[in-house]
């Protein structure tokens, strides 16, 4: 073969070869139910260090927090006292509503809240984010444990994600910080829908398509909508910190707080609908 | 044998490289700043044994980061084996030993990588990556692998030059 002909194969194998992976990549852009073999493979292998590592990972932080200063950790410890003496108070408030609102619900033969339909799975983060590009975490529990793909995932601060694929020990969970994490929302005391969507870069929310003659304000909570049908209604994903209105003077800009801290997920709970 | 000893030494720098990165550093939350010791094989094979070692090594280290991120699989293969492949082109005609050149090449390497990742995962999935994301991970990124750089190329070329990872001398007819 003259090394002309060699240049030109090895040029059209390199095209090849580029276009292949270029389909392949765009084939799996999206979300895919099942990962292959290769992919749970690495998942599995990966999954016992992840966990001794996080343990690691876990322990240098604790061991940071020590340092910076007992004297914090003891007016921050004189504080929470405070707060968890005026939370049980609430709480005695709390319980009275929660009776009222079963009776009532009974009386309307109501269903659909989300303790009724789910259980709650407790369950570690193993790893975080394998990529910059992209904000998940996985988790330890997959098929072997009952989660699928589309299970929702969240913490005793409020909404954390959703499942996107499993093997048969671990889950990966998108978090609502992702760029394609975007979820139905509504403002709970005035009902205003939203779509509350990550801008991919930091833990920062915001909720859109809200008319500017919306009523809302600053503080209020936002909670799941239960349209879409991938995340129940009711969940908590944040509090409304700032409300701007657009350039084009029609739709609010508002920027969303999760009281979620994304960077120390290390328990999280699945939301598995009742057999 | 020597050849034998360099595939397997090759092999546990692989593993031992791709469990560091998504199994320790990964974990400890540090975001952009998390090392990416994958390329540096593409990068410094590409450097030190010319354009085809640095393609081989890309296409392999990108296949591994395609299985574990689980999005767009083949475009880390794609990326990084142009990324080796330039960087032994480039680089054919450079003196390796001054350990500047692995910084330079670490360096650009990455930023290429990184801008081609995101141009080509945009058009692929008609979804860009914002400009802050992008200019965020290739600066994080830069400002750590130029750190670690090197502390791998050193003696990574001393056993190119006269160690385990030594190539066979080719046969003469």
């Amino acid at each position: 073969m003259t090394p002309k002909r060699k240049k030109i194969l090895i040029g059209a194998l390199a095209v090849v070869l580029a276009a292949a992976l270029l389909c392949l990549s765009g084939l799996t852009s999206t979300e895919r139910e099942n990962i292959s073999t290769p992919e749970q493979f690495l998942r599995e292998m990966l999954a016992p260090l992840q966990n001794g590592a996080s343990v690691i990972s876990r322990n240098i932080g604790n061991w940071g927090a020590y340092l910076q200063g007992v004297d914090n950790i003891r007016a921050e410890n004189d504080e929470l006292r405070q707060e968890i003496s005026e939370l049980r108070l609430q709480l005695v408030d709390l319980a009275e509503y929660q009776q009222e609102n079963e009776r009532l619900r009974q009386l309307l033969n109501m269903v659909d809240d989300v303790s009724s339909q789910f259980d709650y799975v407790t369950t570690t983060v193993v790893n975080r984010s394998q990529s910059s590009w992209y904000k998940t975490i996985v988790i330890s529990g997959g098929e072997n444990d009952g989660f699928a793909v589309g299970m929702p995932v969240v913490c005793a601060q409020g909404l954390v994600g959703r499942i996107i694929n499993t093997s048969a020990n671990t889950a990966e969970v998108m978090l609502i910080t992702d760029r394609e994490g975007a979820i139905s929302a509504m403002v709970q005391n005035t009902r205003t829908i939203g779509v509350v969507e990550g801008d991919g870069e930091t833990s920062e929310l915001s909720m859109i398509h809200v008319p500017y003659d919306a009523a809302v304000e600053n503080y209020q909570q936002i909670i799941t909508s239960g349209y879409g049908g991938i995340y129940p209604k009711g969940l908590l994903v944040g509090y409304i910190n700032s409300i701007e209105l657009k350039s084009d003077g029609l739709m609010l800009d508002i920027d969303v707080r999760s009281y979620v801290d994304f960077n120390r997920l290390e328990e999280v709970m699945v939301l598995k609908p009742k057999a | 044998m020597r050849k034998m000893r360099r595939r397997l030494l090759l092999a546990v720098l692989y593993l031992a490289a791709f469990l560091l990165q998504y199994g320790f550093f990964n974990n400890l939350g540090w975001g952009v700043f998390c090392p990416q010791l994958l390329l540096f094989f593409p990068v410094f094979a590409g450097l030190l044994r010319g354009c085809w070692f640095g393609l081989a090594h890309g296409l392999f280290a990108g296949l591994l980061m395609d299985l574990v991120i689980g999005r767009f699989l083949g475009l880390n293969m794609l990326v990084w084996g142009l990324a080796g492949f330039l960087t032994g082109r480039l680089t054919a005609s450079l003196f390796k030993e001054n350990y500047l050149i692995a910084i330079v090449s670490v360096l650009l390497s990455f930023t290429f990588g990184s801008l081609l990742y995101a141009v080509l995962a945009g058009l692929v999935s008609g979804s860009f990556f914002s400009m802050t994301l992008i200019s965020r991970i290739i600066l994080g990124g830069v400002l750590v692998n130029c750190f670690i750089a090197p502390i791998v190329y050193l003696p990574v070329y001393r056993s190119l030059s006269y160690g385990w990872l030594q190539p066979q001398p080719k046969r003469r007819a």
